[in-house]
């Protein structure tokens, strides 16, 4: 059996078949790119005019995970820059700092992150700038952990933390946390707050993430089934401001998971994708609500496979319902809809059945005095446990702010 | 795994021994404790919606399954407890479907007797010129025939309403056709409908009888064991047409997401909620549905004729082709097996 030629050049032998249609290498290439330089239109190399002060090219961040889809993105960048340069006579639309937030004290890889940055530094540094955050420094940032602590200090228990330094994300946060996917919530929340952390020491105004269109669509539904549907907008739309002015970007939104693989491998860079040598469960119990939306996209997408960018379609056409409330999540950091716990309370009634005991529901008043507030996702997922989001304890507050 | 205490007592009530371990919460709790909690869920549900007034009658849409039966069931135990002050009469619709529809129906039938309220019931054949579900399969087969049971039984059951004098019929909707629901919408990207589906009371230009789902929030399985505990008397038969595949995938979604996390569909039920469309008032209010009446049944419509005349029509046209293309067609042996097996008779190798 002969290959079939390319559906676009109809010269070449195709390599790939993505979306059924059959692709030679440069053109499968030149059809990714072209779907991240849309993304991308806001960043040409503009020429002020002679009159206007001269303008400086954006500096943006781009969240490096070490996976094929932000790999691909990073690749797709680098080509985007060399063009620019090569077109305009060295000038750029735009400056990449690429940021890797290390798990490796809480996930074991197959190879070592930091090295892996280090080839990639070596490599592309004349036009790309790489750093390592480690996860830890979550922990040892007063102004970082403040973000999470709620206004009023005073009615807290502060944290049970040890040292400063000897802080580990793992034994401080994780492992007090027995459910498995808000295990997962709160490592992915953390990492959040690094890269915005980091956004702002570079002074850049957005950050990149190379989520592809398959990342997002299981993000909606997998925010969707953790009860944290009011942050589905807020989550994956471009150009909203996460968190300090900092406002995301989404340019894979896109590409297919299964193309940004297959162009990875293409460009060779598959040498840098690190992987969790620890392989995803396969019993159902132990999975995690998002591997179990992983599963389902896989499944689902031979079947149907528009499903992925209808889901996300719909996805963009909602309303962030929270843009206008005050209430911010003590644990999570995002803007959340007033009394969870009291629509919970409503329809969960944990309340024995007593012997002539007054059947009208009695109101409880003391609900909302001591407890800081969380949205509906965070109160699921800690369950009503024990468990506290380490704040900064007084005596650090008062050392860091008292003249 | 760790072993039971031995000593171990209701979670709730510490007081009586544990009967079964609570779908929703997880929580070991005694029989009792399950009756009260199940029971003032949707008491808390029906106030906080304010579904009923006193006085007020009220038709429940009961097919003789597990849903409606408990609907029944609880909506009488918690009208007397609660003194709701509502009166309300078991509505029910005869889809014709044999070894289906017939069985539950006599079901709802002892249920009348058992919780002594009223009972009507409305059928397709009368309702729809001779047309019951088994002749529409045999008409158009077993592909999409949801979507003429879904049409036909909503104008049903609000002519059955109507025909009562009532304006509010309550549906058996557990917590997981809504999270389903809202999975399905969101997979189908069904905008119009997302925002809005798991509202508790509905009313559409498009039907002049509010709907509503007291048991919205209450777990399927919660349901099965409330019924199988109070002894309820059931149907438990699924419907002999078989739903469409892709509602399949997102049906055994939720069922593994529950297994991972027990909250799972009160999750989804609770996103759903918060989501509201973008363009409120935009496009969509220009497209404002005027309500009118069907040209031919007098039923409400924003068209010249209702979705079920517009189904009726449809079928009624296929059965006059049939018809006529039978009286046309060659004498009986050139038609069916007979003709095959000579048109096969005929052919060299």
């Amino acid at each position: 059996m002969t290959a079939q030629l390319c559906k676009r050049c109809s010269a070449t032998e195709s390599v790939v078949v993505s979306r059924k249609e059959p692709f030679c290498r440069s053109c499968f290439e030149r059809y990714l790119r072209g779907k991240e330089r849309k993304q991308m239109t806001p960043y040409k190399v503009t020429y002020p005019s002679r009159t206007s002060p001269p303008t400086q090219p954006a500096r943006l961040l781009l969240a490096l995970s070490l996976g094929s889809s932000s790999l691909a993105l990073l690749e797709m960048l680098l080509e985007h820059l060399r063009d620019q340069m090569e077109t305009h006579r060295g000038a750029t639309g735009f400056t990449i700092v690429a940021v890797h937030v290390d798990c490796s004290p809480i996930l074991s890889y197959n190879r070592d992150p930091k090295a892996v940055i280090q080839e990639l530094q070596k490599e592309f540094s004349e036009l790309c700038t790489f750093e390592t955050v480690s996860i830890d420094e979550f922990l040892q940032d007063q102004e970082l952990l403040g973000t999470f602590t709620h206004l009023d200090l005073e009615t807290y228990s502060f944290s049970q933390c040890g040292e400063l330094a000897s802080r580990s994300v793992k034994s401080d946060i994780l492992d007090k946390i027995r459910d498995r996917t808000a295990k997962q919530d709160f490592l992915f929340s953390i990492i959040h707050n690094l890269l915005v952390r980091s956004a702002r020491s570079h002074n850049s105004s957005h950050i990149l993430f190379g989520d592809s269109m398959s990342r997002l669509a299981e993000r909606v539904l997998s925010l969707t089934s953790k009860g944290r549907g009011a942050a589905v907008s807020s989550s994956i739309a471009d150009n909203i401001i996460c968190k300090n002015g900092i406002a995301q970007l989404y340019p894979m939104r896109e590409i297919m998971r299964a193309e940004a693989e297959a162009y990875v491998a293409m460009q060779d860079f598959s040498q840098y994708v690190i992987t969790p040598t620890q392989r995803p469960p396969t019993i159902l119990r132990m999975m995690t609500i998002d591997d179990l939306l992983v599963n389902y996209f896989t499944d689902i997408e031979a079947g149907f496979p528009s499903i992925v960018s209808t889901v996300v379609r719909t996805a963009d056409k909602l309303k962030d319902t929270t843009a206008e409330s005050n209430s911010v999540c003590a644990l999570c950091g995002v803007k959340c809809l007033a009394e969870p716990e009291r629509w919970l309370k409503e329809i969960t009634v944990s309340k024995p059945a007593l012997e002539g005991e007054s059947l009208e529901p009695t109101e409880t008043s003391a609900q909302h005095s001591d407890k800081p507030i969380l949205c509906y996702g965070c109160l699921v997922a800690t369950n009503s446990s024990s468990f506290t989001w380490p704040r900064s304890s007084k005596d650090e507050i008062l050392r860091q702010y008292e003249l | 795994m760790p072993s039971a205490p031995l000593f171990s007592l209701c979670e709730l009530c510490s007081a009586r021994k544990p009967f079964l371990r609570r779908p929703k919460t997880g929580q070991k709790i005694c029989q009792f404790c399950f009756f009260h909690v199940f029971e003032t869920e949707i008491h808390n549900t029906i106030v906080a919606a304010s579904l009923f007034y006193p006085g007020e009658r009220v038709a429940i849409g009961a097919s003789g399954g597990k849903d409606s039966t408990v609907l029944a069931h609880v909506m009488k135990t918690l009208n007397e407890r609660y003194n709701y002050g509502v009166e309300f009469i078991l509505l029910s619709v005869d889809e014709g479907i044999r070894g289906y529809r017939d069985d539950s129906l006599e079901t709802v039938k002892r249920n009348k007797d058992q919780y002594s309220l009223p009972l009507e019931i409305v059928s397709y054949h009368d309702l729809y010129d001779g047309w019951s579900m088994d002749n529409i399969v045999a008409q158009i087969g077993k592909k999409n025939n949801c979507t003429y049971c879904g049409v036909f039984r909503r104008q049903a059951l609000d002519r059955g309403a109507q025909k009562l004098g009532i304006n509010h019929v309550l549906t058996g909707h557990n917590a997981d056709d809504m999270a389903e629901t809202v999975l399905m919408n969101i997979l189908r990207g069904d905008t119009a409908r997302l925002d809005r589906c798991t509202e508790i009371i509905t009313q559409s230009a498009e039907s002049p009888i509010k709907r509503s789902k007291p048991l919205k929030y209450a777990y399927e399985k919660e349901i099965v064991l409330y019924a199988h505990y109070k002894k309820l008397d059931y149907f438990s038969t699924e419907c002999t047409y078989s739903p469409e595949a892709f509602r399949g995938t997102a049906r055994a979604l939720i069922k593994n997401l529950e297994t991972v996390r027990t909250s799972a569909i009160i999750d989804i039920i609770h996103s759903g909620e918060t989501f509201s469309l973008q363009r409120h008032g935009g496009r969509n209010h220009a497209k404002k549905l005027v309500a009118g009446a069907c040209e031919r049944c007098g039923y409400i419509s924003s068209n010249k004729l209702c979705k079920a005349c517009v189904l009726l029509d449809g079928l009624n046209a296929g059965k006059a082709a049939m018809q006529i293309k039978l009286e046309d067609s060659e004498p009986a042996e050139s038609t069916g097996e007979t003709f095959v097996r000579k048109q096969l008779e005929s052919l060299s190798f």
